[in-house]
């Protein structure tokens, strides 16, 4: 029994029973089908089969009897049928070639040479009769057409003159069938390189955990990752990968997140933390609670977000298309122009083969795998390093930026307020700091949270507050562990060192809390939302790239200052309100030209849509990310650069394979042309070129123009 | 014989596909009559009259196929 595999796209899924609908009626009412599973996140179904049973077809139309869609099959990998037809031509065309260099065989020889070059041309070369009519039929022309043309003539001459040998003497099926075979095996190789500039996408969607373990009415049970729902408990053992998106609600851990992020460092975790599908839970145990399931899982929407930029065309593709266009039907005007002046100064074989290799020579496929590739393997790259690219748009825009535009909260700085300065006067520091946390322990505001969190981080056992009093705008008063502690903003200072150091703390743009405790002053805490991590290396790359960095901030001048000149930048543009974030940058487009933004909220969005290429961060809200062009999914700015340096990388690439495409094709035209033909001094080879020699040379041109596009696999961020 | 008609509700039920599940594969237990099946107030009806249906075989075949009576 032979086992055969098949991936399926299945639509009309709406829900996740449908997955289980498929799966039976496969598994339980099909006979021949060995396996089947399929994910409703990716909307594919994986089938094995027993090819003696069941054919791909009757597979098709059970999913369709149960009611759902078959988007599109993919039996044979394209590589494989090529690779097929390829053999077959081999098969035939040696032995053809045999016998065209044994004349001795006479009419015999001959009507056996027509019998063997029938299944290349007709069979193998079946492909390019479809792909021209297909081309033909839109009005358009493409390479097929002038495959099947070059053979065509080359063949039905040859059928000609052996029926009426008057006409002619040489026979060329070897030639046509030749050509045929030369440009499969291009084919095949270049649909093999191609599948390997998809491996990323290949790779993600692989990351997919398939079960999670899942705690329902007390009863923990493994279940396919389809079934599970929102809300649902799982449970992620050390070693396993976190099924889905959630949160944390017991346990913490360290997890490794580079599979989405990019980031190589194992990232902390603790209750109420959020996790996402397919990272790994690398210490401790976790319970976790679903938010996003299926198709809405932060890994499902980087399949599909790369997908699509991988599938979208390219501005400077369609330059490449339209060339192409023009170029088939010039070439093959050139062709017959080729064709005449050989009949008339020679003789009508000549011609005829001439114009067979121009037409050959000529096709402009290396020019239409120039763009896609370079593009798919440049977004895949980028995806590897925690880049998405929305469109194959910003890919090509982003290294024409003269501005990058940054957002400060969330974007340059993490967005929490931190702790940065404690000053006491001769108070035990520790313990004026256990006091203050305790006390903002019953507050909710954000700076009270900050000292908490400070305090914890500190590991300080704090106590409960008796006698919370928030008073608004001013602080906090509370009782803990029988001292009287107000945290505010009004209490008047008295020594010295606090009044010099609260002006020192507002000039560099930090919020100051005044601690008393028991009716003293006692010292000053003081918060500032903090600088990320990389914020400064990221600024000092962007210059370097020769950009022009801008802060763009709510903020007020004295905060956006100090920000700035922590991160080495020149350009502040503060107190902007959200709707005028817009008008900042149409102003900077008009004064330099293309401005790129990042940002992470909400007000930024209108921000976004106006720059030139927009990028939010991935840890930032999900309207930033439907606006962006790009996605960093790590929240570091340093990745900014590298989302240019990539863009760069591949429009690089592809100006390389539009000029080798190119420069094939205009220098060996004229040569199959016959320009040559009067030097005698070169080899004969070159000065007739041979129909089958320019085949050669045109698999070869279009394997060299995918093999570059994957060098920039291998491309140093 | 005796036709017996039973009404049951199921929580799983989300969609047209569900129901088409269920009717296809209930219906074809030998013996079983009627099942129709709704998908907004997620209620089933199953007439059935002889064995091999029972009310066990009908109730193991609803678990086998993920659609299990909510209780």
């Amino acid at each position: 029994m032979s086992e055969q595999q098949i991936t399926l796209s299945i639509t009309g899924m709406t829900c996740v029973n449908c997955v289980r609908s498929v799966e039976r009626r496969l598994l339980k009412k099909t006979p021949g089908v060995i396996a089947a599973s399929v994910n409703f996140a990716t909307e594919k179904a994986n089938i094995t089969y027993a090819s003696e049973q069941i054919t791909p077809d009757e597979i098709i139309s059970a999913i369709k009897k149960a009611g759902f869609g078959v988007a599109h099959k993919d039996v044979v990998p394209t590589a494989t049928k090529h690779a097929h037809k390829f053999w077959i031509a081999v098969l035939f065309t040696l032995p053809l070639m045999l016998l065209s260099m044994s004349p001795e065989l006479g009419r015999y020889g001959d009507w056996l040479m027509l019998l063997m070059s029938l299944p290349v041309q007709f069979y193998v070369g079946w492909d390019f009769y479809v792909g021209s009519w297909k081309s033909l039929k839109n009005g358009t022309a493409n390479m097929d057409v002038l495959v099947a043309l070059g053979t065509s003539v080359a063949f039905f001459y040859s059928l000609t003159v052996l029926l009426f040998p008057t006409w002619g003497e040489h026979l060329y099926f070897e030639t046509a069938a030749m050509i045929i075979t030369l440009i499969k095996l291009g084919k095949w190789l270049e649909s093999r390189a191609k599948s390997q500039t998809g491996a990323a996408i290949k790779k993600l969607m692989g990351l997919t955990p398939k079960t999670a373990k899942v705690i329902r009415d007390g009863v923990e049970s493994d279940i396919l990752i389809d079934a599970v729902i929102v809300g649902d408990i799982i449970i992620v053992r050390p070693g396993e990968k976190i099924p889905v998106d959630g949160f944390i609600i017991k346990g913490q851990s360290t997890v490794d997140e580079s599979m989405i992020t990019g980031e190589s460092l194992a990232v902390q975790k603790q209750i109420n933390d959020t996790v996402i599908g397919a990272t790994l839970n690398k210490q401790g145990l976790l319970k976790i609670k679903a938010t996003k399931v299926g198709k809405n899982t932060t890994l499902a929407h980087i399949i599909r977000l790369v997908q699509e930029a991988q599938g979208s065309h390219a501005p400077i593709q369609h330059l490449a298309d339209k060339v192409a266009s023009v170029f088939v039907p010039i070439l093959i005007g050139l062709a017959f122009f080729t064709l005449f002046a050989w009949w008339i100064g020679t003789d009508f074989t000549t011609g005829m083969i001439r114009m067979v290799a121009v037409l050959v020579i000529a096709c402009p496929c290396a020019l239409g795998l120039a763009t896609p590739t370079a593009i798919i393997v440049g977004s895949g790259k980028g995806a590897e390093h925690g880049i998405l690219f929305k469109n194959s748009d910003a890919l090509e825009q982003a290294h024409k930026l003269k501005v990058i535009v940054l957002d400060k909260t969330g974007t340059i700085t993490t967005g929490k307020p931190t702790i940065t300065d404690l000053i006491v006067t001769d108070y035990n520091q520790t313990k004026m700091l256990r006091l203050a946390a305790s006390a903002e322990r019953g507050s909710e505001h954000p700076l009270g949270e900050a000292i908490v969190k400070y305090a914890l981080k500190q590991k300080i056992s704090l106590s409960e507050p008796q006698d919370f009093q928030a008073i608004s705008g001013e602080g906090i008063a509370a009782t803990v562990d029988k001292h009287s502690v107000v945290l505010g903003n009004k209490q008047t200072l008295d020594s010295p060192l606090l009044i010099s150091e609260l002006k020192r703390l507002q000039s560099e743009a930090k919020t100051v809390i005044r601690v008393s405790i028991n009716h003293q002053m006692v010292g000053l805490i003081a918060v500032a939302d903090t600088v990320k991590q990389g914020s400064a290396e990221a600024v000092t790359a962007l210059h370097r790239l020769g950009l022009k960095v801008v802060m763009l901030t709510g903020d007020n001048q004295a905060t956006a200052d100090a920000i700035a000149q922590e991160v080495g930048i020149q350009h502040v543009v503060a107190s902007v309100l959200p709707k005028d974030k817009c008008t900042q940058i149409k102003r900077l487009q008009e004064e330099y030209g293309l401005v790129g933004m990042v940002g992470d909220g909400i007000n930024d969005a209108p921000a976004l849509a106006q720059s030139d290429v927009s990028m939010a961060i991935g840890t930032g809200t999900d309207i930033a990310m439907e606006t962006a062009d790009v996605t960093l999914m790590r929240g570091d700015l340093r990745t900014v650069s590298q989302a240019i340096n990539i863009s760069k990388a591949t429009l690089r690439t592809i100006k390389q394979n539009l000029f080798w495409a190119f420069a094939y094709n205009m220098t060996l035209i004229p040569i199959a042309m016959g320009i040559l033909y009067p030097f005698t001094d070169l080899p004969m080879m070159i000065r007739t070129l041979h129909p089958s020699l320019a085949a050669a040379a045109m698999a070869l041109s279009s394997v060299s123009v995918v093999m570059n596009s994957l060098r920039l696999k291998n491309h140093r961020l | 014989m005796i036709i017996q008609t039973k009404t049951i509700q199921i929580q799983n039920i989300n969609c047209g596909h569900c129901t088409q599940t269920i009717e296809e594969d209930i219906g074809e237990i030998q013996g079983v009559k009627t099942v129709t099946a709704d998908k907004n107030t997620k209620m089933v009806t199953i007439t059935w009259d002889e064995p091999p249906a029972t009310w066990h075989t009908i109730a193991a075949v609803l678990v086998d196929i993920g659609f299990p009576e909510s209780s």
